[in-house]
């Protein structure tokens, strides 16, 4: 049978895999960075279920150690996603204008990338600010506490809301230019 | 196209209809979660001073706001006749909520320039009109310009358009 003391080794050693983790993702780069960043969108959720009320008990307001360590996950991944979102963003935009040319395997790393750091920040947004209830995490009162996950989430939805413009533009390209597409 | 290409499409697709939905349920949250219950929660706050916490959390919001305003700033409206990009709609709204609840002067001109949104946003309207003239406009009639009506309406329903 599960006891806290056990619950308790799991969130710690998940915080410890979640760290090792966040580096793993600062030192790789391309497809690699972004197997990386799944896996750490990958842990986040487990991370999440961890953190669902009943298995820590806190007083009425305050962060269970599982939230805690979910939170700062998206801390230290939030900022990277964004940068990466927008670099991929800009790469893609280039590739869509005809400016450069890129293989498939960049295109699809690209998106792949893109793809991963997007959903790990409106995962982040969702579990923290939009739907906490439905991740089992307390609802946020203050928009000072999660200032830090606003100021890396709204540039990077600023960078993903043109993508629905830069398909139609690689759909136009693929149909003119019979390109990797 | 390729499956390879078909699958890239899909995702871009993917990942862009998530970030509509994100920017609107942060923008929902803002209008009818935070705003909503910020009285309440800066009166039961425990551990501050309720001034330091307000001062905080205004601070926190005009900065939201501003990125929020960015965001908009860089999507053109929707041009289909009668929808206004969802980015604005949720942006309105969280003005509409904030306008109640903070109507200092100094908050609006410290933490946000909301002339400078006004202005933006008119600029894209203006644009996106000029785009559906000429798309289904009767020729004859050119819409010259849009301005702010010096009415105490909504920011919704305080634009009028005036037809050269």
């Amino acid at each position: 049978m599960c006891t806290w003391q056990d619950v308790a080794e799991a969130q710690e050693k998940w915080e410890h895999a979640s760290e090792a983790l966040v580096e793993t993702c600062r030192r790789c780069s391309g497809s690699q960075q972004a197997r990386a960043v799944q896996t750490a969108h990958l842990m986040l959720r487990l991370g999440l279920e961890g953190a669902a009320p009943g298995l820590l008990q806190p007083a009425a307001g305050e962060q269970t150690t599982a939230e805690k360590g979910v939170l700062k996950l998206i801390s230290l991944l939030a900022p990277l996603c964004r940068q990466n979102c927008m670099d991929s963003v800009g790469k893609l935009q280039l590739l869509a204008d005809g400016e450069c040319a890129g293989s498939s395997e960049e295109l699809l790393s690209l998106t792949s990338t893109l793809f991963m750091c997007t959903r790990f920040v409106t995962d982040a947004c969702n579990c923290v600010i939009v739907s906490p209830e439905d991740w089992g995490v307390a609802k946020c009162s203050s928009l000072h506490s999660i200032l830090p996950l606003l100021e890396c989430s709204l540039p990077t939805l600023d960078a993903a809301l043109v993508l629905n413009s830069v398909a139609r533009q690689l759909q136009v390209i693929s149909c003119f230019f019979l390109i990797f597409l | 196209m390729t499956d390879e290409g078909r699958q890239v499409v899909e995702t871009l697709m993917i990942v862009h209809q998530d970030a509509m939905a994100c920017v609107q349920g942060l923008s929902e949250w803002l209008a009818e979660g935070y705003l909503k219950a910020l009285p309440e929660n800066i009166q039961s706050a425990s551990g501050f001073p309720p001034g330091t916490q307000l001062l905080a959390e205004r601070t926190a919001f005009g900065r939201v706001l501003s990125l929020l305003a960015s965001l908009a700033r860089s999507h053109t409206v929707d041009i289909r006749p009668g929808i206004i990009n969802v980015v604005y709609k949720g942006l309105i709204r969280v003005l509409e909520r904030a306008a109640l609840l903070m109507p200092s002067a100094g908050f609006w001109t410290a933490c946000f320039d909301g002339q400078a949104l006004a202005n933006a946003m008119l600029q894209k309207a203006e644009a996106s009109l000029h785009e559906l003239f000429a798309l289904h406009g009767d020729p004859n009639l050119t819409p010259s310009r849009l301005s702010l009506c010096p009415c105490s309406h909504g920011l919704t329903t305080c634009c009028s358009v005036i037809q050269s």
